[in-house]
């Protein structure tokens, strides 16, 4: 539907758009001869601007001329630099409902459009995910132009693209596409802007709901998008040749294409001297592998292959397990079920009672079941060191602790056999997938030599001649 | 469109066949004919089997796009084609079949007292019917996410008895005659031709300028292990090494160093189960390719559903037992069938190769000509340019003006 000449009538049909909603303001005023009418949505707009910028020179305009009366006010009245032109009426509104205000005049059937919203917003803290001991702090809020704003603050460039969308029936979210236009592949760019415009969906409220739709596997457990909530890791991963995606009203910024092998890499590890880097890397690889497979293997050993167990700490499982009334497999999975129940428990509770559930937990399973003989203390030790290497890698906590569980059915049911058989099967599964392009196991299969550089290992910065090759780059070399 | 594989992963998964059926029961096979003298069997198989990699490799380069099966086809026809790939379904199947079998026995020997039939066969199915569904790039990477275990484990298993061993134990060298070290060689043929995987791997592979210098680098270094192995089998084992059937997991509990670091050779048995997993997987794969490519099933699942119950009637049902399996496999009949498949293959695809260049290929004459036609148009020398011709011949594709061109040119 189109605007009219007639302002009473077009105020009519704002009003009847809005169903009568109480926080929609009207204000209509003279301007020298001119009926005029301001639209806004209380708490939206900022108030003190639209009386100094708009409000009140117009007001206190004289001799406007005759022919185009309009056009004067908006050019030379109004101190305005964002001033936008529209005739829809439901455009009109939605752009109502994001915060801006209309002016509209008598006689005349165009709106115009003021950006003097002001949101309500976070401060840009660090993220409580992605602590640091040295380097950058900040962190995305939810407005998405705040975080354009800081991203553009980093790449003070003109490859530095963007590509809005509007997502979302209901709640018209804005959506941004960003990527190096030198480095990024067009083609996957592309394919992720297809895929954004084909969602037919009533509301987004976080990222997490447009990572949904990216995914290239939907019914996968394992994670196929990188997420970060800091704008130099998201920034990094831009100058690498990936592709990031912003969602109005998230903190959390999705890039892509994602290997695995990011998130056993950290922000600190580009932060520190390499040497440290390489080690705490290593390190992380070989806390995943406890998280995922010393449950399994302690279980295995214990009900199948009792001989690969040293002979001293053979008599001390086999002492302190003697007499237990759940069998090895039960013991271990209750003592996991319990630990999954104390994390999410963590989670929710106020924090004023986390110490009590911390003492009651750590009373309840460390000591008491134990002397009461309903678990054996090396079942707990087993399940503790999984839980705590679980968080070396927060990202894939939620993979590990899932993956944790299976190895562990897995070894109880069918020992060493049933572990290699899911690994074998869990390594062919990552290797087919190739997430836009690039594979999600690389640089370890397919070998790409110089993507090894900032790996597992982690060389000095000066080494790094190239990109990662993974990602399909259009220019190779970042360093001569 | 086909996933392609590259060199080093075509070299990879030549290494991995390689390797199969090599490490536990066959090292007593090849001892019972020619005793002490096992690693000249070896060493006479495999570099007759090296010769075919050299032949295959350059069949490969010829025709780069071509599967076998196409090669085949365009030659001799459809249905000798089909029978070709029938023939190399029934190989790669039996070989999976005793390696299977391998598998079972490794398993009771050294992991379990006994294990309980369907509790191996179930998991293992599922991992083969699996497998069978990917493809060989999927493969192919799982191969070289692995490779640094299987190469530790290979390395290993040599090295450690190594340091024990008796290396008098093999002299004198054909101690019972040349003739038992090559009847050692015609009985045993069924597990050389390692080389056929090539012919399943034909039109998959991203056949680059090095990507044979990948493959042939992966070969030798995978055959040099294999004789040192069996040098090192021969020289613990002396003359009775007949009577070890498990060879690989014998030959590390006779050394000392293993009763004292238990550990490390559990952890060993247990990169070799992936190593034996994998070759299992390896051979159902190109038994499954094969058998699609023979019928042109649209379907992936028929021939995996196909294979899965052959298996069972193989495995479970008639009880394939491993020393029958090997017996028949040693027998005069199928080891003569044997080495005359292995070589005619080869010959075959030589004979289609030198045929097929005389008709519709075209020439590196017309590449160069749309090579120069595409640079005027757009300015962008084509990629086949650059794989095929040296920088100096793309510096005169830049530089030469069109000129006898013919419609077909035209239109590239």
């Amino acid at each position: 539907m189109e605007l009219t000449k007639n302002l009473t009538a077009n105020l009519n049909k704002i009003k009847q758009s809005f169903g009568g909603s109480s926080d929609v303001i009207i204000k209509q005023f003279k301007c020298d001869f001119l009926s005029c009418a301001l639209v806004y949505l209380k708490g939206m707009a900022d108030v003190v601007s639209l009386s100094d910028f708009v409000t009140r020179p117009m007001q206190e305009a004289k001799n406007l001329p005759k022919q185009n009366p309009y056009l004067y006010v908006v050019n030379n009245i109004i101190n305005f630099p964002e001033i936008t032109e529209q005739t829809n009426l439901s455009e009109l509104v939605t752009q109502i409902t994001k915060g801006k205000a209309v002016l509209l005049f008598n006689g005349h059937s165009m709106a115009y459009l003021l950006e003097l919203d002001s949101p309500k917003e976070r401060s840009l803290t660090e993220p409580p995910t992605s602590a640091v001991l040295k380097g950058p702090r900040e962190g995305f809020n939810e407005n998405l132009k705040t975080n354009i704003a800081v991203i553009r603050k980093i790449f003070s460039t003109n490859q530095l693209k963007t590509e809005m969308l509007t997502i979302g029936k209901i709640t018209t979210t804005q959506v941004c596409v960003m990527y190096l236009g030198n480095v990024a592949d067009k083609t996957i760019v592309k394919q992720i802007v297809n895929k954004l415009q084909k969602i037919n969906i009533d509301g987004v409220i976080d990222s997490y709901y447009v990572l949904e739709f990216l995914k290239p596997r939907q019914q996968s457990m394992f994670k196929q998008l990188g997420t970060t909530e800091k704008p130099d890791i998201a920034c990094a991963k831009m100058l690498e040749g990936k592709i990031v995606v912003l969602v109005d009203g998230s903190p959390l910024v999705i890039t892509l294409p994602f290997v695995l092998l990011e998130d056993f890499q950290a922000a600190d590890d580009y932060y520190n001297i390499s040497a440290h880097a390489t080690f705490v890397r290593v390190l992380r690889v070989v806390s995943c592998l406890i998280t995922m497979l010393l449950p399994g293997l302690y279980i295995a050993m214990q009900m199948f292959h009792y001989k690969a167990i040293p002979l001293k700490f053979l008599i001390t499982m086999v002492n302190s397990t003697q007499g237990l009334p759940l069998t090895p497999v039960t013991e271990i999975l209750f003592v996991l079920v319990l630990f999954e129940i104390l994390y999410e428990a963590s989670l929710r509770m106020p924090e004023y009672l986390g110490i009590a559930l911390s003492v009651v937990g750590a009373l309840i399973l460390g000591d008491t079941a134990v002397k009461a003989g309903i678990i054996s203390p090396p079942a707990v030790m087993i399940v503790a060191l999984s839980g705590i290497t679980l968080y070396t890698i927060p990202d894939q906590a939620q993979q590990l602790s899932l993956l944790r569980f299976l190895f562990t059915l897995a070894g109880s049911t069918l020992g060493f056999y049933g572990l290699i058989v899911l690994s074998i099967f869990f390594v062919m599964y990552l290797n087919d997938f190739d997430n836009y392009k690039a594979p999600y196991l690389s640089p370890l299969s397919p070998y790409v030599k110089t993507d090894f550089k900032d790996s597992f290992i982690k060389q000095s910065l000066p080494k790094m001649e190239f990109r990662p090759k993974t990602f399909n780059n259009k220019n190779f070399r970042r360093l001569r | 469109m086909t996933k392609k594989i590259t060199g080093i992963q075509c070299g990879l998964l030549l290494c991995l066949t390689t390797i199969s059926l090599k490490f536990l029961a066959f090292p007593s096979v090849f001892a019972n004919y020619a005793g002490k003298d096992v690693y000249f069997s070896v060493l006479i198989g495999l570099m007759l089997d090296f010769s075919f990699v050299l032949i295959m490799l350059w069949v490969l380069k010829q025709n780069p796009h071509l599967t076998f099966f196409e090669l085949i086809k365009r030659a001799f026809g459809k249905v000798v084609a089909s029978v070709l790939l029938v023939c190399l379904f029934l190989y790669f199947f039996f070989r999976g079949v005793l390696v299977v079998k391998e598998i079972h026995n490794y398993f009771n020997e050294t992991l379990f007292e006994n294990i309980e039939w369907l509790m191996f066969v179930i998991p293992l199915f599922a991992l083969i019917a699996f497998m069978m569904l990917k493809d060989f790039r999927t493969f192919g990477r799982t191969v070289q996410f692995f490779m640094p275990l299987i190469a530790l484990a290979l390395l290993f298993t040599i090295l450690v008895p190594a340091s024990e061993a008796d290396f008098s134990n093999i002299l004198p060298v054909f101690e019972y005659g040349v003739k038992n070290t090559f009847n050692a060689v015609l009985r045993c043929s069924f597990i050389f031709g390692d080389y056929l995987i090539l012919f399943v791997l034909m039109g998959k592979i991203k056949f680059t300028p090095d990507a044979p210098k990948k493959v042939l680098t992966c070969v030798v270094i995978t055959y040099t292990l294999v004789i040192l192995f069996y040098i090192v089998f021969a020289s613990v084992f002396g003359d009775v090494g007949i009577n070890h059937s498990l060879a690989l997991s014998d030959l590390l509990l006779y050394t000392s160093i293993i009763t004292e670091t238990g550990t490390i050779n559990w952890i060993n048995i247990i990169i070799w189960l992936i190593i034996l997993f994998l070759e299992v997987g390896l051979m159902f794969l190109s038994a499954s390719k094969t058998l699609t490519e023979a019928f042109n099933f649209k379907n992936r699942y028929i021939p995996t559903v196909l294979i899965c119950v052959l298996l069972f009637i193989s495995i479970v049902y008639l009880y394939l037992n491993l020393i029958r399996a090997i017996e028949i496999v040693t027998s005069l009949w199928f080891s003569i069938s044997v080495i005359a498949f292995q070589v005619m293959l080869p010959i075959l695809s030589v004979i289609a190769t030198l045929k097929l260049r005389g008709k519709n290929k075209v020439t590196l004459r017309q590449v160069y000509n749309q090579s120069v036609v595409k640079y005027q148009l757009t300015n962008i020398v084509p990629s086949n340019c650059k794989t095929v011709f040296s920088n100096k011949k793309i510096k005169q594709v830049k530089n030469k003006k069109p000129s006898k061109i013919n419609k077909e040119v035209q239109n590239a």
